[in-house]
């Protein structure tokens, strides 16, 4: 009787245990996480986005392997943010590749700047001037001037920034974009395009210390770590914001992060773990990826690796945030792991109509577009960084520019 | 909260002194026509049990980081699984007040082992727990946390007799209010599960 008792017990708790095992816990995989498998497939990215340029310094912006078509769309926040990509990979790679095709690619924005009220836009519609686009082209300008030294746009920098503090309100959010045409604001909240700001403006301070931006910064990150996922009406907060985070890390070196961003910078580092668990149980097992749903797009799981990334380096210089260290390090590695192990190698390209579009980069469903090899390859360096326990991320010496 | 009233807390929920106590009443009152008025053999139960159930959370705790390597779970994805499984233990406190249904046969001899340490006190419920707070907040921590409700079980265990003079009633509402407890409890765990990197 007593053996039979236990016997029932027994087999009810193996079931119950297999159960949850294949459906709350599957096992988790974090593919190549070893330094030089992430290292190189940053290299790959990088190679994907310099094959693929337009001779107008545009880019290839969305390919579908499935119909062998090329996107007619085009985005000009996401050629910025492209164009950042490769000064970081000028300065941090030292690839003098990487820094003509930006150049090229910074050619194409200033060919579509607008010029008003003392400071400068991207525009290339000349009918809005979205805040993200101008954003993201001063971030790259600041990744130029500390890859190279060079301080040839130092002026169209500070045009830059002040286009994103004439959008900035007294509480630190802003304007959409400007509305050329009516020459006033755009109304509209942007997800995004706060911690896009803030970035620029935490970059343009250390860029020219002294100025002033530092204090737009404060505000911008202030108001982003309070208020803007009510205004934006996320769902479940906090927004997964890899902006907001390296905003963060600049901020962090200076000093005075309130409670309330420190708290913003926990609560952010867990919402991109929790991604990062669910996409490493997706690529653990085949029930895992029946349960968890398609893998994410490179896209998305590029800016978890950042805001992963970035909230490491922070936690090397706010003391606050020390406990966020392990963690952030352990799963930034794990998502840059899995992205190595399935990004397209020269050898898997060969399968695709055209070979060029797929090698270094990441697909969903047959599709891939500009910004999945951008977000992932910063995400990259910067889980290269961590693994060398490199909490700065400038560049640590210059890259001569080319000749005239 | 600090991190230890959180450990003490879901470890007291999970081996559930009072669900256990209220296990070993409804067995005592059971038994006692069948057997001698000793069948419980309360010297052993009161400190045998406690202490083989201690040893196997313990052990528990100590393995929590290779097991949970060996699974290839990290520490909140297992939260959620820790916390899914507290809900039959925390089902049964809340219905019956008590931790499980009292055995219906004839005790053997190391009934002090089996079934009052393993699976009363040291169950599938406290061993996850055990695993869990340990990867969570330190194996030292756990452990020590373990120790406080088992050592109350054992005095409850001794002060058994009193306890049968009480009303039945009273005995089953603090098993309930276990039950709440490990609710509570599990609700937390999932919340960290989803609250941590």
């Amino acid at each position: 009787m007593l053996f039979r008792s236990a016997l029932l017990s027994v087999a009810f708790w193996a079931v119950f245990l297999a159960g949850l095992r294949l459906t709350v816990v599957p096992p988790e995989t974090c593919g190549q996480d070893n330094l030089p498998a992430i290292q190189n497939a940053a290299s790959q990215a990088i190679g994907w986005i310099e094959h693929n340029q337009l001779p107008d310094g545009a880019f290839v912006y969305e390919y579908d392997a499935n119909t062998n078509k090329t996107s007619t769309d085009y985005n000009d926040v996401r050629h910025a943010g492209v164009t950042m990509a490769l000064y970081q990979a000028a300065g941090r790679l030292h690839d003098s590749a990487a820094l003509a095709a930006a150049d090229r690619a910074l050619a194409w924005e200033r060919q579509h700047l607008v010029q008003m009220h003392g400071w400068s836009a991207l525009a290339p519609d000349a009918k809005g001037a979205a805040l993200g686009s101008s954003a993201l082209m001063l971030v790259g300008l600041t990744e130029r001037r500390a890859a190279t030294g060079d301080h040839q746009y130092d002026d169209l920098m500070h045009q830059l920034a002040s286009f994103i503090t004439a959008l900035q309100g007294s509480d630190g959010n802003f304007a959409f974009g400007y509305d050329l045409t009516a020459d006033a604001p755009q109304s509209g909240a942007s997800t995004y395009y706060p911690g896009e700001s803030l970035w620029a403006l935490t970059l343009m301070n250390n860029a020219f210390p002294g100025e002033g931006w530092d204090k737009a910064a404060r505000s911008a990150l202030n108001y982003i770590a309070t208020r803007r996922d009510d205004d934006v009406g996320v769902s479940y907060p906090p927004v997964a914001d890899q902006w907001a985070a390296y905003g963060i890390a600049e901020i962090s070196q200076w000093g005075g992060l309130t409670s309330a961003e420190i708290n913003y910078a926990h609560r952010l580092a867990a919402r991109f773990g929790l991604f990062v668990r669910t996409e490493a149980q997706r690529d653990g097992s085949w029930y895992g990826q029946i349960l968890r749903g398609p893998e994410a797009r490179g896209a998305a799981a590029g800016t978890w690796i950042e805001g992963l990334a970035a909230l490491w380096r922070a936690s090397q210089f706010d003391t606050r945030l020390a406990d966020l260290a392990a963690p952030t390090a352990e799963r930034a590695t794990c998502i840059a792991g899995i992205m190595a192990g399935i990004q397209i190698t020269a050898a898997g390209a060969k399968s695709y109509p055209q070979p060029g579009l797929a090698e270094g980069a990441w697909y969903q469903d047959g599709d891939t577009r500009m910004d999945d090899q951008q977000h992932t390859f910063s995400g990259l360096i910067y889980t290269a960084d961590l693994l060398q326990n490199n909490p700065h991320r400038e560049p640590t010496q210059l890259l001569p520019m080319p000749s005239p | 909260m600090s991190d230890f009233i959180i450990c003490l807390a879901g470890l007291f929920a999970s081996v559930a002194p009072f669900g256990a106590l209220g296990t070993v009443l409804r067995y005592k009152r059971d038994i006692a026509r069948q057997q001698s008025p000793d069948a419980l053999q309360l010297d052993r139960l009161t400190l045998f049990s406690p202490v083989a159930a201690f040893v196997l959370v313990a052990i528990a705790a100590l393995v929590s980081d290779p097991l949970l390597d060996a699974l290839r779970i990290s520490g909140p994805s297992f939260e959620f699984a820790a916390a899914a499984a507290m809900l039959p233990l925390a089902i049964r406190l809340l219905v019956f007040g008590d931790s499980m249904t009292p055995p219906a046969w004839k005790l053997p001899d190391l009934a002090w082992l089996m079934p009052f340490a393993l699976p009363l006190l040291a169950g599938p419920v406290s061993l996850i727990a055990a695993i869990s707070y340990a990867d969570r907040f330190g194996v030292a921590e756990a452990i020590v946390a373990a120790a406080i409700p088992l050592s109350l079980t054992g005095t409850l265990f001794a002060t058994l007799p009193r306890w049968q003079r009480a009303r039945p009633l009273v005995v089953q509402m603090l098993g309930r209010l276990s039950g709440v407890l490990l609710v509570a409890m599990a609700a937390e765990m999932v919340l960290d599960g989803l609250y941590s990197v």
